[in-house]
């Protein structure tokens, strides 16, 4: 606003007038009046400094303006006409709107923090969202970009997102849409399988573009440049995803780095997203399991059926459907019984198992002659392991006296067992005395002492469940074991029953007679933890009960002390980085233990190495990929350590170098920005979507709890501008009234 | 006299034991299964109780929570489905199994979808056992050689049994009659379960149960070669 304050016109124009009367005076009425006003002309400009002009803005104000940040990704491929002008209006409604909500709009963009990236061609996305992430972690923030990330490959680390809150953030996929572009999204397949056993991996895709018609691609699995399987999709017109399985036969027993890739097509924009890596380790031979049934029950179905599910078991199972004097009223080729085969179990074939189950079975009855139950009991001392799980059958009195699997037993018997078992109805049964059908009791942890639980470790797996033990309610039916006499040295006691009247008897013990180990469980009951499992996974608990059992009878560890993720090697940096996790990290210092670290066949010690401890059980380890191994496709890593904490450990992995890729090759990547939103929990919005970008955007914004501060009314800032007149180009013209004025004056003179 | 012996032993013997009951969903209280418990006793390593465990809405809440299967009637279905704090998908899930009976009329020719299995297919399909598969039982199913082998199973009027599988394992057995109510100590008859013998009955409750506590052990490959001697 220009603001003539009336008193300095006056001044002017007295001033203008008592001059023009004296060059009347002088040099006549009308050179003395034209001199006059054109002296006022060229005096204008610099008269109207005393008249600045006044510009109003206005501030948005709240009790505490918050803020609200914007990263605008203004790489190459960003730089089309259409989506500039969409970032433009996106950025310009959230102005507007933060004016009205007392928030401020701060941008950053791809080009302020990495200029010289950005000017060859690049996009490092993930790098300047990691540190922009951190510094903007508590505002609400925009992104804008095509997700076109120079190393599409490596995903967003999770562990490297702040802790946001569901649509903290909002994020804009920005792309051509007329682009045509095929891409694998998805791979389905196992981290570990079997030697000699069929793979099926399940391979999943999408397409993009304007035009989509009838078209027929191949995918192939290959490893080391080995076709693995093949497999065709035709799609038909207009359609977007795909999804094929290959079945891969024949993969020796090693590590492999599988190659999924999908052939391209004539046009395609990117090429990088066709193609991705799969890692599976060839574990040797599946794990015999040797399940006898005394009898068909409801615990041998959910014992058999978590057995069966687990791929690395080879399960055979033998149920005891008849008994001796059964009469099925048939004949024998009307039923599907097979004879027990009992020599060629007990004889031959045990060492091939590594874990024999027996449940509910009456050993003497099936086992009668005394070799086999040296057999049976040479196999668990020499390593093997049997799980015991007991029943109405099991542990009649033959099993409990004179028999050669005494010698296993965890514990003696006393002499009050000697009255004999008792028998059912018909069919000849044997039952077991010591089984009581109606004996009501909860599941307690027992107290074994260090030493004990030295020789078990199960039990400080179990103690780790034992809400879930504990918390089932009363069970009915066990043996009962406080007839017997655990001796403290021959088994660690893992689970107790508590009676209604308080008093406790052993429910399950752990033994270790010889190399071998044994469970023992007196009730077969357990499967009602499956059917009384009222959490979010059904079953969970049982299977963790029977995975742990299966782990600590196997001699295995319930994990590994060292275990390799995410290996990284970065082709562009030529930094490798990998993550070691498990108990050994605790250990890893430069000060003990001897560490071997090969990379690209590259030896480094601890001095080579950059190590950042994540978490007690987790160490993030990196370093500097020779320059002679950065033109391989694939690299191997192999750790090996031995530290007197734990020994000697080896573990290894593979990953492919991965490079950056240009803009003009990369294009856009929606399920980049897509997995972005995933691990940041942000709200997407994709250019697809019928409603248009500064809408959805202002809707966001509206909806962030954070920035809902009471406005108060804006401020408005005044600025006074003094050269306004410079700015207006009619005053230039002002000037020429000095010549002008000088010829009027001197016009006799130049004029005669 | 062998009989006797057995009732004998059984009346008089201090320990009565079964390992399998009848768990049947609002069964009628008179209903018992004397001779269907001593034939599958008598035949299997089973013990069958001949007294069936009835649950009704009372008593439901708790027993849903234990009982690992459940025999249905068609007539029922509608009332179990509506059972307070019984999530049927989720107790599939934990290990159930589902048998339901066919116990109402039907005219011939009409489609089973669209009787008593339409309102469990549509809970079924809304729930959390995605994957799963609804498959009339074909001629190699475990149920045919789970003790007894069988070259058929008995259908009636053209409705055949049905099945609802998932993760290659039977969670609902559907039977196109009622056959718990033809092996009950006072058989219901009907036009379906006149036609099929008694011994059949039998055959096929042993190779119901059986299936249900062994699930499908004959299909590992040890018993597999052995069993096709005899079936060919």
């Amino acid at each position: 606003m220009l603001i003539l304050e009336s008193y300095w016109i006056y001044v002017f124009a007295a001033v203008m007038t008592v001059l023009t009367v004296l060059w009347v005076r002088e040099i006549g009425f009308f050179r003395g009046v034209a001199s006059g006003l054109l002296r006022v002309l060229w005096l204008c400009p610099i008269f109207l400094f005393l008249f600045p002009h006044e510009k109003t803005t206005q501030q948005a104000r709240s009790f505490e303006t918050q803020k609200v940040s914007v990263f605008i990704d203004d790489s190459k491929s960003m730089q089309t006409k259409n989506i500039q002008e969409k970032t433009d209006r996106a950025v310009g409604a959230l102005k507007e709107e933060c004016l009205q909500l007392g928030c401020q709009v701060q941008i950053d963009r791809l080009s302020e923090m990495y200029p010289k990236e950005v000017t060859d061609g690049y996009s490092p996305l993930k790098n300047a969202l990691e540190s922009w992430f951190q510094r903007n972690q508590s505002y609400p923030w925009v992104l804008l970009s095509d997700g076109g990330e120079q190393q599409p490959q490596i995903k967003y680390l999770e562990s490297k997102v702040p802790n946001f809150t569901a649509n903290q953030g909002f994020i804009a996929s920005l792309h051509d849409v007329s682009q045509m572009n095929f891409a694998i999204t998805r791979v389905d397949a196992p981290e570990f399988f079997f030697d000699g056993k069929p793979i099926s991996i399940t391979i999943y895709g999408n397409r993009s573009g304007d035009d989509l018609p009838e078209v027929s691609v191949q995918l192939q699995v290959s490893s080391q440049l080995k076709s693995l399987g093949v497999g065709d999709i035709d799609l038909a017109k207009g359609q977007k995803e795909f999804s094929t399985t290959i079945i891969l036969l024949g993969m020796k027993h090693q590590k492999h780095m599988l190659e999924v890739s999908l052939i391209p097509l004539p046009g395609e924009s990117a090429l990088w997203d066709n193609r991705v890596f799969h890692y599976i380790d060839i574990l040797p031979n599946t794990l015999g399991v040797l399940h006898l049934l005394g009898a068909p029950s409801w615990d041998g179905r959910f014992v058999r059926r978590f057995l069966k599910s687990e791929p690395k078991f080879d399960l055979i199972s033998f149920y005891i459907l008849r008994d001796p004097r059964d009469d099925p009223g048939v004949d024998e080729r009307e039923l599907s019984l097979i004879p027990f085969p009992t020599d060629r179990l007990f004889n031959q074939e045990l060492s091939s198992f590594k874990v024999v189950v027996m449940q509910n079975f009456h050993f003497s009855k099936f086992l009668r002659n005394p070799l086999y139950q040296r057999n049976l009991v040479k196999f668990v001392k020499d390593g093997g392991g049997l799980f015991f799980i007991g029943g109405i059958r099991a542990l009649s009195q033959m099993d409990l006296s004179g028999s050669p699997l005494a010698e296993i037993l965890p514990f003696e018997v006393t002499k009050s067992q000697n009255s004999g078992d008792s028998w059912l109805f018909s069919g000849g049964q044997t039952l077991s005395k010591n089984y009581k059908t109606n004996l009501k009791y909860k599941v307690k942890m027992a107290n074994p002492t260090n030493s004990q639980r030295k020789f078990a470790n199960i039990y400080d797996k179990w103690f780790s469940f034992r809400e879930y033990f504990e918390n089932a309610g009363f069970f009915t039916g066990m043996h009962q074991t406080d007839e017997f006499r655990f001796p403290p040295e021959k088994s660690t006691p893992l689970l107790s029953a508590e009676k209604p009247d308080g008093s406790k008897i052993p429910l399950a013990v752990a033994s270790y007679p010889g190399k071998g180990r044994a469970l023992w469980l007196f009730s077969d009951q357990f499967w009602q933890y499956s059917m009384r499992d009222q959490t979010k996974t059904p079953r969970i608990f049982h299977s963790k009960f029977m995975q742990s059992s299966m782990t600590w009878l196997l001699g295995e560890n319930f994990e590994k002390p060292m275990r390799i993720k995410n290996l990284i090697l970065d082709g562009s940096l030529a930094r490798w980085q990998f993550e070691i996790e498990g108990e050994s990290a605790k250990y890893l210092d430069k000060k003990q233990g001897v560490w071997k670290v090969k990379v690209c066949d590259q030896e480094y010690s601890l001095s080579d190495m950059n190590m950042k401890k994540m978490t007690d059980t987790k160490i993030s380890v990196s370093g500097e990929i020779e320059p002679t191994s950065l033109n391989r496709k694939t690299c191997g890593l192999s750790v090996g350590v031995d530290h007197p904490a734990f020994g000697r450990l080896q573990e290894s992995s593979v990953a492919p170098l991965i490079r950056r890729i240009g803009d003009d090759s990369l294009g856009s990547s929606t399920a980049w920005m897509l997995d972005l939103t995933l691990k940041t929990k942000a709200k997407y919005y994709d250019q697809n979507e019928k409603s248009d970008l500064q809408s959805s955007i202002v809707k966001w914004l509206s909806n962030q709890k954070k920035i809902k501060a009471t406005p108060l009314p804006p401020k408005v800032k005044i600025e006074k501008d003094y050269y306004w007149q410079f700015k207006v180009s009619w005053i230039w013209l002002c000037l020429f009234a000095i010549p002008l004025e000088v010829l009027v004056r001197r016009w006799k003179k130049i004029f005669g | 006299m062998k009989n006797l012996m057995v009732i004998a032993a059984f009346c008089f013997s201090f320990n009565v034991y079964a390992s399998l009951k009848l768990d049947v969903y609002l069964e009628s209280p008179q209903k018992t299964y004397q001779q269907i418990a001593r034939e599958v006793t008598s035949s299997t390593s089973i013990t069958m109780s001949p007294m069936p465990n009835v649950l009704n809405s009372k008593s439901f809440q708790d027993a849903s929570k234990v009982v690992p299967w459940l025999w249905v009637r068609s007539s029922h279905i509608n009332q179990l489905l509506s059972e307070k704090n019984f999530d049927l998908a989720e107790w599939l899930k934990r290990g159930g199994m589902l048998i339901l009976l066919h116990d109402g009329p039907r005219s011939s020719g009409e489609q089973v979808e669209n009787t008593y299995l339409e309102s469990l297919k549509k809970t079924i399909s809304n729930s959390s056992l995605a994957g799963g598969e609804w498959r009339a039982i074909p001629a190699e199913h475990s149920l045919l050689r789970s003790y007894y082998l069988l070259k058929s199973l008995p259908t009636c009027d053209g409705h055949v049994w049905n099945e609802f599988r998932r993760h290659d394992r039977p969670l609902v057995l559907s039977i196109p009659y009622d056959l718990v109510s033809g092996v009950a100590d006072n058989a219901t008859s009907n036009t379906c379960l006149d036609k099929i013998p008694r011994d059949i009955m039998k055959r096929l409750m042993v190779n119901i149960a059986m299936l249900a506590m062994t699930t499908h052990y004959k299909s590992d490959q040890i018993h597999l070669p052995e069993i096709l001697k005899r079936l060919r």
